[in-house]
Formats: structure tokens, sequence, C-alpha cells
């Protein structure tokens, strides 16, 4: 397969660019109908959340790979930093006067059983919930794949959801709940602060040192993490959108989806009878896939990636069926379980970063099976490989 | 043919920005109509960001 460098485009950059933004204005449009200027507002800073994602090549899945593969802890590292900073904003909102929710779920053996197989997932799609979309926007071959299987696994996972949460859960847990929120502040900034320490020596122990660029990449994604926690009134997540999007294709072609007990429950039932575009995760996927396209067509690094290997293909779908069924058991991804978990200063976003990274462990020992190299070097930290 | 398929992630994509176009735009009039915008980790009794309820319910 011949990159787009060879031959002459069929479709003109300035072509291009023009059509996504006609797509985009068209949404806009019918955003501001379904959900007014809030709804408008995240999707503009879903499409900012792409375009930084896509510029920087901030990604998750590679971080956690390059320190289990290499030591080296320095993408970890940025991460905690990132999850301080929204922290900050997060977890004392209430006092603060914003109306707000913060992100808790319940400690359960769905999160265990989800998370692990959600970091399993991400380490064969070579991408998170949030580096799938914005490969995908970008023109990623791999992410054609993983996508499409992401959401048909989170239909599934929504499916299974109620009945495993029976096998045992306890209701969230907020760290020092009951003192004040600086406290609970205070607490988290520590732990996180504990996390940072310990990725940033490893890495510079293998002579890693922190990339600026992906520094100035971590507090422009603060930023838009803290506006979109302001105008949704709860922290971003992905996965959600995808499973609302399946769900809706099922209904569609005549599943009775609406009576299973997940689609029940209000939040979901909710979300199914309206259109997607008044859910604020649907908004900021579609936003944030829009603003990748346009930044790689814009940059001309729009699919230059290149068509992945069969065996590739391969972990791009079961990854992706993984990944889906994972976020749902384990409520959420890198975004809504491991950053807003821990940002909120609930205990589950812990419990799904220890048990997501023993899954990456898993994962990353599955990938020489599917083609990859086995293991990467300390340089390609922070880099999406999709 | 060939340049067509060396240049698939451009038409692929295209038709693809325009199917979901499509699917967004007849969901949008197929679907209720609701005047802000919806989260499920904001619906009441709420335990988890996709809604679940809490155990206590």
């Amino acid at each position: 397969m011949s990159s787009l460098s060879d031959t002459p485009p069929i479709i003109n950059r300035k072509i291009a660019l023009g059509l996504l933004g006609l797509v985009a204005v068209a949404i806009l449009l019918l955003i501001l109908l379904d959900s007014g200027i809030t709804g408008a507002g995240l999707f503009v800073v879903g499409g900012a959340l792409g375009v930084v994602f896509f510029g920087f090549s901030f990604g998750f899945a590679s971080g956690w790979r390059a320190y289990i593969s290499g030591g080296d802890g320095m993408s970890l590292a940025v991460q905690f930093i990132l999850i301080g900073l929204c922290a900050v904003l997060f977890i004392p909102a209430s006092s603060l006067g914003v109306d707000a929710v913060r992100t808790i779920a319940p400690i359960s053996v769905s999160l265990v059983i989800g998370s692990f197989i959600f970091g399993i997932g991400m380490q064969l799609a070579n991408g998170c919930g949030s580096g799938v979309l914005f490969s995908f926007g970008g023109g990623s071959q791999r992410m054609v794949f993983a996508l499409p299987a992401f959401i048909i696994g989170s239909v599934f996972g929504a499916w299974m959801l109620p009945d495993i949460l029976r096998w045992g859960s306890v209701d969230p847990i907020i760290i020092a709940e009951s003192w004040n929120v600086w406290v609970q502040l205070g607490l988290t900034l520590l732990l996180v602060s504990v996390a940072i320490g310990f990725f940033w020596r490893a890495g510079r122990q293998v002579g890693s040192t922190l990339p600026r660029k992906l520094l100035v990449a971590t507090f422009l994604i603060a930023g838009l993490c803290w506006s979109a926690f302001l105008l949704a009134g709860h922290a971003w997540g992905v996965t959600f959108g995808f499973t609302l999007w399946g769900g809706k294709i099922a209904d569609a072609l005549g599943v009775p989806i609406a009576q299973t007990e997940f689609w029940s429950w209000a939040g979901p039932a909710r979300a199914l009878s309206h259109s997607v575009l008044a859910d604020a995760s649907s908004v900021m996927n579609i936003g944030m896939l829009i603003g990748a396209s346009g930044w790689a067509i814009f940059t001309t690094r729009f699919g230059q990636a290149g068509w992945p290997p069969k065996g590739q293909v391969m972990a791009a779908i079961i990854g992706g069926l993984l990944m889906g069924i994972g976020a749902r058991l384990g409520f959420g991804c890198n975004i809504g379980a491991f950053l807003g978990g821990i940002a909120s200063g609930s205990l589950h976003g812990w419990a799904w970063f220890f048990c997501a990274f023993a899954g990456s462990y898993v994962g990353i020992k599955f990938r020489p099976s599917f083609g990859f190299a086995p293991a990467i070097l300390k340089q390609q930290t922070g880099k999406v490989s999709a | 043919m060939n340049k067509l398929f060396s240049q698939w992630p451009n038409l692929f994509f295209s038709l693809l920005v325009l199917g979901f176009l499509t699917l967004v735009v007849s969901d949008h009039l197929t679907s209720q109509t609701l005047s802000g915008i919806n989260s499920p980790a904001r619906a009441s009794g709420a335990c988890a960001p996709c809604g679940a309820p809490c155990k206590a319910e």
C-alpha cells in the first residue's frame, strides 16, 4: 500500500478542510437546537482536545507501555501531573460554588475485571478511549477496526454490567470523605505527587527527560478538562458516548435494547430516547473527531500511518472489543475512570489504575503474537504509534 | 483504480463522515427534544459516570 505522499491527492487539502468545516458547522447548528449553548461549548472544547491530542501526540497507552517495557515512567509522570491539575478544580468544586458532580463509581468485582481487560485491550489496539478517537480522526487505518469494535464491545459491556455488579459491589468511596474538601484535595495531591515522583525517578534512571512539548500539552489539556467540567457539570468522559452510539444503532436494527436493565436506568434511558447531540460525551467525542481530522488534514498528517499488517488488524479488533466491554464494566477509560476518578478523589480511580496497569502488562506480553515489536525505545515516550 | 485504492483513506473517510452525518441528522430528527445537555452521571440516583445506581437504592 502506497502512502498518500506517493500520489497526487484526489481530494484537495483545501476542499477537504472546507467540507469538514461545513460538516462541523452543520453539526454545531444541530447541537444548538438539541442542547443549546452548553452543548455547543462542549463541542468546541472537544474539537480543541482533538487538535491538542493529535497535534502533540498525547497518548496514554504508549506511556504505560514505555514504563512496563523499558522502565521509562516520564510519560506516566506527565499523566499524573494532568490528574493533579484537574483535581485542583474537581474536588473543591462544590465549595467554590460550581454546579458540578465529581466522578465517583462503586468499588466492585466488575471494576476489577473491567479495568484489567481494558488494560489488555488498550495495548493490543495501540490506544485507549481518547487515543482510538483522535487517531481515528487523524485517518488511522488501524482505528477503522478498533473504533467499531470498541462500540460493539461497549454495547455488550452495558448488557453485562448489571449482572456483574451483583457479584459484589461497595458504594463509591471518596478518599477522606469525613473531612472537608480541602483535606480531600490535599490528600489526593499528596498521593498524586508520590506517583509523579515515582514515575519521574524511574524515567530519570533510564536517562529520560521531561519533554517540554508534552508538558505544554498537559497544561492545555488540563485547561480544556476544566472547561468541560464547568460546562457539563461533570468530568470529561469518552466511553459512554460509544455505548450510546452502539445502543442507538442496535435499537434502530430492532434489537430490544431499551428493555435491558442498563438502558432502564434513568441516565442511559434518557440518553437513548434523546438525540446523541444532547449527550455530553457524544458531543465532545464528535468534536474531538472533527478537531483531530481538521488538524491532521491541515498539517498533511492525515492517514500517514499506513495500512497495518493483518496481525495488527486482528489485535485492533480484539483490543477494541476488550476495551469496549472493559470500559463499561470498569466505569470508564483512562479519561473517565483514571483521570476523572482520581482527580475527583474517588478510590475507584486508583483501583482502576492498578488493575488496568496489570492488564497492560499482560497485553504487552501478547503484542509480539500479533506482529508488534517486542519492546519499544524509551525515546517513544508519550508518542502514539497508532 | 490503482489511484483510487492508493488514496483510500481520503475516500473512505469522506464516505464515513458523510454516513456519520446522515446518522446524526436522522437521529436528531427522530429523537425527543431536550432543552439541555444530558449526562447519565447527573441523573438522579447515579453512582457511576454511566448512571449505574447505588447499591443502597
